[in-house]
């Protein structure tokens, strides 16, 4: 069928199929008059649609199902904590016992499936993780369920809201402000990263019994508005995510919400710390009155709140009057750019009443200052003129750096938010969004590179701000995966890739010091490694050894500065295992054993953790098998290494195949090493039980190839180890292993599955021969000898006396036969 | 030395580090993963349709989402390899189902109990395993080449027991699209089938 008619098909199908019979034939007619063949095909694709409505597909509701015992990520639900518009909180803890540690998991009720939206959460996601900040509870992972439910697994915290710490602990005024102090500088913190909270209130911010303040759910109403959009859809009520106790005036609006509305929420926030009320009650108002109070309404002064309803409070309350309602009432400006330009500004402020010090917030008159400093000089003697006019130029110098301050921050905060738009828009949504197109590979191209020019341009002037460089090389690495990747965005371009990490890494570069940060070693290191990998794919292999060298020595400098550290431990063995994969084999030994050394090392850090158990087996596995021909005490101390780690995961999970592949194989290790010490019961009862293992996992997946291949390849050693021990039972496994892998190799053509079966057949010659039955000795050598050949060059010593002496003795048949005749 | 030693060190981290490796231009990750995928899933539906007998019917969901949660174990998979992972596994579904009649009906040629299965069942989980896969396959297949997307769509959701949600996620596009595509592609096979 032409391209033309199934796309007039199936447009029509789609226009139709939801009509009645009438308008359907109708619409046919029109779109469609002058073919009659085209209707008919459409008629009869719309009688299948409508004889198979009745019988419904797939699944297409997956119940939200979560509840105790549940896994989510690596942490299994203890019990729900909590429920609100967004979703459910559960409290939860690692599912593999390694940390007692106690977390908070936030499941949306709604899914994420769209993966733009997918995108930005993880992005979102992975900005609030790098908070790190001991006022703001941490945000330790999430991602989504496979129902495409997203989820937060967060640091769980025992603590009571600000408002109820303050009341049921009747804290002074002073202890307050030191509290609010504290809450406002990890709010700038999070600024400075980018993140705004948008939804402030006493509830999110927890105090623990040792008076810690701990700000919670960070940026989470907005990575959770999910499609929303701009997450206010008021219709009468206020919804979601918003507290309109503490909503700003531009967020009742709808209008755009910046740091300045978080700016806002702290100022309720203290009010209502010090006056014991809110500035205005909200609940239950209509949308008309609620914009009407929170966008118009003059809200009183915290001093002059003497009604009936304001609690007791343990201070006077004529202590808030002047300096805290100027600062209370400069926080809750109705225009942002009259309230504190920073949230670190209201901490200022908070710490210039505690010190007694003029507040930012009062008009800087000069009598006022002069007020302010005589109060605070009362007890001096006299203060000279001089000094006055000296104050008041520091005071002129302070309003000046004020300002310039608050133009830089602008300026960064513009910056990164136009990064973060540029990242989003052009390397995912504009790309995807052109993916489908045919042939839109050149645009594409062109898409990313103008993106990266523009990348470029801002680059230039981040110099000084370690996180947005460090966001940065994100980005030009985000470009390479795209630009290298296999998958379906594929620009295949690994050269483009190759100069993408390189940028990122030249980023990130100057950054590096003897103090640099995880995040900075992580982000040089991680460019490196994958850079050297990709100069191996390339074939450069200096190259890659190079870049290798530089991650293994950031790595080692890291760890170094911070032994206990788990991910330094992790990442200079992740560098180490790069530079030993780079080296060339003659090279790379050393190398290999520093890698043990760091993957033992990180084990005594987490003992507990099974992947690096299985890391330190795989390398000494390794290293082993190279010492093997030469240094066997040397391979059977490593071997044994391995078995005690592998024979521990098996205790741990006895039926999980990958362990039970892992041990099988330490096992054979161990037993081939004795063997060649001449340890033979060890090896006997080692390969025993390595062949347990290896039978069982064929018996559960007979289909399995390579659990067949790994069993032959034991049966020919074990028909190997028992060569001149014991003919009969070497007979028997070669002949349990030719029977095994000679359908194996029919079916996969595999080189190594030929040698191993090539093996079986020598062994079944000489174990014939031993046993004075000619004629089939005769017959396994020349299947030997064919095998051999077939097989090309032969590069395991061990094969090539096998191969010889089959090639002869089949020669050596050949020709008795011919004499017989 | 036993030779697999050297790949098992190559694989370390499993299917994770295969997708990171894939996603970082190594081509042969994604022939390992799919080997991996393809391995793991026919072990898991291997007595299933060894017992065909019993019960005729098979449910691709919980196959794949049984061997996402063996493959990826504790580890977070990253979306991308998500994505990746569940097109994969849907494709090998396939393959083995197809394998599955082709060999069924090699046995079967003409014999007696060759069931008909009524064409409204197609497209249903759980699935019918008396259903000719082969034809179906065959018919996809041409599919495929009038609309790609529409076979995909019916790949991930019939062979890959995907949800309409999850399967937009997979192809990065809306879920209404999805239910467009598969209306139309039921029908399509269907007409196909009866033809």
């Amino acid at each position: 069928m032409p391209a033309e008619d199934f796309a007039r098909i199936e447009a029509v199908f789609a226009a139709v199929s939801d009509l009645d019979i009438e308008a359907r034939a109708r619409v046919i007619l029109e779109a469609c008059p002058d073919r009659p063949d085209l209707q008919r095909e459409i008629d009869a694709l719309l009688a299948a649609h409508d004889r198979l409505a009745g019988a419904e597909s797939p699944a297409d509701e997956e119940s939200a199902g979560i509840g105790r015992g549940s896994q989510i990520g690596a942490y299994r639900i203890v019990e729900k904590i909590g429920e609100g518009g967004m979703g459910e909180v559960f409290r939860a803890e690692r599912a593999d016992g390694l940390f007692a540690q106690q977390v908070a998991v936030k499941i949306t009720r709604s899914t994420i499936a769209q993966s733009d939206l997918r995108q930005r959460f993880v992005i979102e996601r992975q900005i609030l993780a790098s908070l790190s900040h001991d006022n703001i509870v941490r945000l330790l992972d999430g991602g989504t369920t496979t129902g495409g439910q997203a989820f937060l697994i967060m640091e769980h915290v025992e603590g009571v809201p600000l408002t109820t710490h303050c009341r049921e602990g009747g804290l002074s005024l002073e202890d307050r402000l030191h509290l609010l102090r504290t809450v406002c500088r990890a709010v700038h913190y999070a600024h400075e990263h980018g993140v705004v909270h948008r939804d402030l209130k006493p509830a999110n911010i927890l105090v623990t019994s040792d008076h810690v303040p701990k700000v919670v759910d960070f940026g989470i109403a907005k990575l959770l508005e999910g499609h929303a959009g701009s997450g206010l859809t008021i219709t009468g009520v206020v919804p979601g995510p918003l507290t309109p106790n503490y909503a700003s005036p531009e967020q009742v609006r709808g209008l755009p919400v910046t740091t300045a509305s978080d700016v806002y929420a702290l100022g309720v926030v203290l009010y209502e710390t010090v006056a014991g009320v809110r500035p205005y009650e909200t609940d239950g108002l209509s949308l008309e009155r609620l914009l009407d109070v929170v966008v118009r309404e003059q809200p009183a002064r915290p001093s002059a709140r003497k009604d009936d309803a304001t609690p007791a409070l343990p201070y006077d309350r004529a202590r808030l009057r002047g300096d805290l309602d100027a600062i209370v009432l400069k926080a809750l400006s109705k225009e942002p750019a009259d309230r504190y330009a920073s949230a670190s500004e209201l901490a200022s402020d908070i710490t210039r009443v505690l010190r007694g010090d003029p507040v930012l917030a009062r008009t800087p008159s000069s009598l006022y200052v002069l007020r302010r400093m005589a109060l605070r000089h009362k007890r001096l003697a006299a203060v000279s003129a001089l000094a006055l006019v000296g104050i008041l130029a520091a005071s002129g110098v302070a309003t000046w750096q004020w300002r310039v301050a608050r133009r830089e921050q602008a300026r960064a905060e513009q910056r990164f938010a136009e990064v973060r738009r540029l990242a989003n828009a052009v390397i995912f949504k504009i790309h995807d969004a052109v993916l489908p197109l045919p042939g839109s590979t050149p645009v594409r191209r062109m898409i990313v590179d103008e993106a990266m020019g523009y990348l470029e341009q801002l680059d230039a002037e981040s110099s000084d701000n370690i996180d947005l460089r460090l966001e940065l090389a994100a980005a030009h690495r985000q470009i390479a995966a795209i630009l290298g990747n296999v998958g379906t965005a594929n620009l295949g371009d690994r050269d483009g890739a190759i100069a993408q990490y390189e940028r990122a890494r030249q980023m990130v570069l100057p950054l590096m010091s003897a103090a640099a940060p995880y995040k900075v070693v992580a982000a040089v290191v991680d460019a490196d490694l994958r850079l050297s990998s990709l100069s191996i794919a390339k074939n450069d292999r200096a190259g890659s050894v190079t870049y290798a060298r530089e991650a293994a020595t950031y790595a080692s400098q890291y760890q170094q500065r911070q032994p206990h550290d788990p991910y330094g431990a992790d990442l200079l063995a992740r560098a180490s295992f790069g530079l030993a994969s780079a080296l060339p084999r003659s090279e790379a030994m050393p190398v290999w054993y520093q890698t043990l050394n760091y993957y033992e090392r990180l084990l005594t850090i987490q003992p507990a953790d099974v992947q690096t158990q299985r890391n330190v087996a795989l390398v000494a596995k390794y290293i082993g098998g190279n010492l093997e021909s030469t240094d066997q005490q040397g391979a059977l101390k490593l071997y044994l290494r391995s078995l005690d780690l592998d024979e521990k995961r098996l205790t741990a999970s006895p039926d999980d195949p990958r362990v039970q592949f892992d041990a099988a194989i330490s096992f054979s290790n161990v037993a081939s090493v004795s063997e060649l010490l001449k340890d033979f019961d060890t090896a006997t009862r080692l390969f025993d039980r390595s062949l347990a293992l290896r039978r069982q996992l064929v018996a559960v997946d007979p289909a399995n190839v390579q659990a067949g291949g790994r069993l032959g390849y034991l049966l020919a050693r074990i028909g190997r180890f028992n060569q001149e021990r014991n003919p009969a039972a070497s007979l028997a496994f070669s002949q349990e292993a030719i029977h095994l892998m000679t359908p194996l190799l029919q079916r996969t053509k595999d080189g190594s599955t030929r040698l191993t079966l090539a093996r079986a057949w020598y062994q079944t010659g000489v174990a014939e021969t031993t046993l004075k039955s000619r004629e089939p000795a005769c017959a396994a050598f020349r299947q030997a000898r064919a095998l051999y050949d077939a097989s090309g060059v032969i590069d395991d010593p061990a094969d090539i006396v096998p191969a010889r002496v089959s090639a002869q003795k089949s020669e050596e048949c050949g020709l008795n036969t011919q004499r017989h005749e | 030395m036993e030779r697999v030693l050297l790949r098992f060190v190559t694989t370390m981290g499993d299917v994770t580090t295969l997708l990171d490796r894939w996603n970082h231009g190594d081509g042969d990750a994604l022939k390992e993963l799919l080997a991996v995928v393809h391995d793991e899933l026919r072990r898991l539906a291997g007595s299933l349709l060894r017992h065909e007998r019993a019960n005729h019917t098979l449910q691709p969901t919980e196959l794949v989402h049984e061997a996402y949660l063996r493959l990826a174990g504790l580890q977070e998979m990253p979306f991308d390899g998500r994505r990746h992972f569940y097109g994969a596994a849907a494709q090998a579904m396939r393959r083995i189902l197809v394998d599955h009649a082709r060999r069924r009906n090699a046995d079967k040629r003409g014999g007696p109990d060759q069931v008909q299965v009524p064409l409204e069942e197609i497209l249903n989980t759980p699935v019918d395993l008396r259903l000719d896969f082969v034809r179906v396959d065959e018919a996809l297949t041409a599919l495929a080449v009038l609309a790609p997307d529409k076979a995909r769509v019916v790949e991930l959701r019939y062979f890959g027991g995907l949800s309409v949600a999850e399967t937009a996620g997979v192809m990065d596009i809306a879920p209404a699209t999805v239910k467009r595509h598969w209306a139309f592609a039921r029908a399509w096979l269907y007409r196909s089938l009866s033809a």
